[in-house]
């Protein structure tokens, strides 16, 4: 009788523990061709449009499969062909308590649009020989031959951590390698990622007429650039033209205004 | 001493940015969200999606989404497009400007497009070079309100930016701004003025988005038709923004040098300081209030002052339906004190209105309206005087 209460605790616990591993934390957006997930101790299962994506999943894709996976915190993640990742850690509190976000890039390419999680806090991605953090941020980062190339798309800044040196940029458009800093992305350099996460673009394209998001209404060229936030930037350039010049001036608006 | 705070006040505020959950989003949102969860491959909840992120200003949301919308139709010209503009909005000019040489190597845009598309394009060229120019010039004339002159006016500013394409996004910034009002030799109204500054923009927290600090070196001259107050000044200043949320941001300012005044041939010290706060209600407005500050130590009691003053600015950026560009509308309201070591004192008002229609996307036609009213308890400085003025200007 008490080997079978033991055993039924026992059961209980791991019944417990395969639910809270199996915790959905986001969905498979969008699949071309397949995409598979693995969760510990369980079977791989083939990801459709629409099918969950649990806590430490690891996702595979072959050489001609991509997809996009959307997490509860509107991180999305787009998953070039011939990678592997893990899905470590995802914590989120969708009332604003604590979060993270941490996975693995074992090989493969990926595009990291940052959600809530890491507005909060750093998302981790490890390749097997660098660890990268993300703030409030998005990345496009691979791991091919052996080594890591990271580009900083927007956000707070992105740090890269290889051999005991750290390496942090906020320059938007950085590239981070395990070498540190290594100047801004080249078109090259970004054409070949995008490339290689999203495929080929068509050549020719072909308007669909119908609604839009409204983007080009609400940021024409002549606007200067807001934070991933939301926030406004641009705001130090008030001295740019003496506008915050307490110096007395004349015509315009120059702080002292008119003249005697 | 005070600025050592502010820098500490500062770099205390940029770690306590809130950080907006979904909860904070706009309850439609969050139920699109939850919709495009049940139904990711759904093309018209992506689209409804990105239009409420775009409507928050969560530019980041909306490329996420519109990235799905071009990974399921890659060839569509307008999901593109969005995802291009959206990058641009967030800085990300180099993915944008990928996007971009698909969207121009396409012959599927109309004219207008390929306008629209060749002006992002130019600009995030502009954003990403290692060296670049802005500016504008404008001239016009100007009337004094109490005796009816009519004087000509003109300004120009010109900054430049070089980038040494560093990991801090360290940029230097050199900025020159001319203005030039003369209304003839009947009168003594009449200034001309060059205000130059350099000095890098550092990020102090080596964020993006964190509190940013320009030192500057300043050369400034100031000749007016009143000989006794014309001045050359070669300074060293301090100016730092700090993001305290969202909406708000803090700034201040404080330079100081040495002042040559040429009428009584003397130099002098100056220090100027400026403390305030920004809010930006919108992406296109701002209000912005500030305590300015300015002491001249010089060995001449008709110069040697000190400056204490409030104001109050705002500028809102707008497109009226009947207008087919941008126009600008801004003023300032003003209340200051200027006490003179000879027992002068001043208290003075200004306050101003500006309307900037722009009649293409450079080139503008501004009006102001400024009046100028001073108490003083020295009698023959009383003074009571609104300007108007009317100029045509480009900017580049």
């Amino acid at each position: 009788m008490r080997n079978l209460g033991i055993f039924a605790a026992t059961a209980w616990m791991a019944l417990a523990a395969t639910q809270v591993q199996a915790q959905q934390i986001g969905v498979a957006a969008s699949i071309e061709r397949a995409m598979r997930a693995t969760a510990p101790g369980q079977s791989e299962r083939s990801l459709t449009d629409g099918a969950d994506v649990v806590a430490d999943d690891r996702i595979n894709t072959g050489s001609d499969e991509r997809g996009q996976l959307l997490f509860l915190d509107e991180t999305t993640l787009s998953v070039a062909p011939s990678s592997q990742i893990v899905l470590d850690r995802f914590i989120y509190d969708p009332s604003g308590g604590s979060s993270g976000f941490a996975m693995q890039l074992t090989t493969g390419a990926l595009r990291f649009v940052g959600g809530t999680t890491s507005e909060a806090q750093e998302a981790i991605i490890k390749t097997p020989t660098a660890t990268l953090g993300i703030r409030g941020s998005s990345a496009l980062v691979s791991f091919i031959g052996g080594r890591t190339v990271a580009v900083f798309l927007m956000g707070d800044r992105m740090c890269i951590s290889s051999g005991g040196q750290e390496t942090c940029s906020s320059r938007q458009g950085a590239v981070l390698t395990e070498d540190g800093y290594a100047g801004s992305a080249s078109a090259e350099l970004i054409a070949s990622m995008l490339t290689r996460i999203d495929g080929q673009a068509p050549s020719q394209l072909a308007s669909r007429g119908g609604a839009t998001a409204g983007v080009i209404a609400a940021t024409p060229p002549n606007r200067s650039p807001v934070s991933t936030r939301g926030r406004h930037m641009g705001a130090a350039d008030v001295n740019a033209f003496g506008r915050n010049d307490s110096y007395r001036g004349i015509s315009g608006f120059t702080e002292s205004g008119i003249i005697e | 001493m005070i600025l050592s705070r502010i820098l500490v006040v500062a770099a205390l505020f940029s770690g306590l940015g809130t950080v907006p959950s979904i909860a904070e989003t706009s309850a439609e949102r969050q139920s699109l969200f939850q919709a495009m969860l049940r139904q990711p491959a759904n093309t018209d909840l992506m689209l409804q999606y990105a239009r409420q992120a775009v409507k928050d200003q969560d530019f980041e949301a909306a490329v996420a989404t519109l990235e799905r919308l071009v990974d399921r139709d890659p060839a569509s010209v307008e999901a593109r497009s969005e995802l291009a503009a959206a990058y641009f909005a967030l800085g990300a000019n180099e993915v944008a400007l990928y996007h971009l040489n698909i969207l121009q190597g396409s012959d599927a845009l109309t004219p207008d497009q390929q306008r629209q598309m060749a002006r992002y394009a130019e600009e995030a060229q502009d954003r990403t070079a290692t060296s670049s120019f802005s500016g504008f010039a404008q001239a016009g004339f100007a009337v004094l309100g109490d005796n009816g002159k009519v004087g000509a006016t003109a300004s120009m500013g010109l900054v430049h930016r070089y980038d040494p394409d560093g990991p801090g996004g360290t940029v230097f910034i050199t900025t020159l701004r001319a203005d030039y009002l003369d209304f003839g030799s009947s009168t003594t109204t009449g200034q001309r003025s060059i205000a130059f500054t350099y000095g890098p923009s550092l990020r102090l927290a080596g964020t993006q988005y964190g509190p940013v600090l320009r030192p500057y070196l300043a050369v400034r001259s100031t000749h007016d038709n009143k000989i006794a107050f014309d001045r050359d000044a070669l300074g060293f200043g301090l100016s730092l923004e700090a993001p305290l949320t969202q909406s708000w941001s803090a700034f201040a300012n404080l330079e100081g040098g040495r002042s040559r005044y040429d009428a009584s041939t003397v130099d002098g010290n100056y220090v100027d300081g400026q403390l305030g706060l920004i809010w930006f209600p919108g992406r296109d407005a701002s209000v912005r209030g500030s305590v300015i500050s300015q002491n001249v130590d010089i060995a001449d009691p008709l110069i040697e002052s000190d400056f204490r003053a409030v104001r109050v600015d705002f500028q809102k950026r707008l497109r009226p339906s009947f207008a087919g560009h941008d126009w600008k509308v801004s003023g300032f309201v003003q209340t200051e004190t200027d006490s003179f070591t000879s027992g002068r004192e001043d208290k003075v008002k200004r306050v101003g209105a500006a309307l900037q229609a722009y009649v293409t996307e450079t080139v503008y036609i501004n009006g102001e309206v400024q009046f100028y009213d001073r108490k003083s308890n020295v009698i023959g400085f009383e003074k009571s005087e609104p300007l108007f003025s009317m100029t045509v200007g480009m900017e580049f």
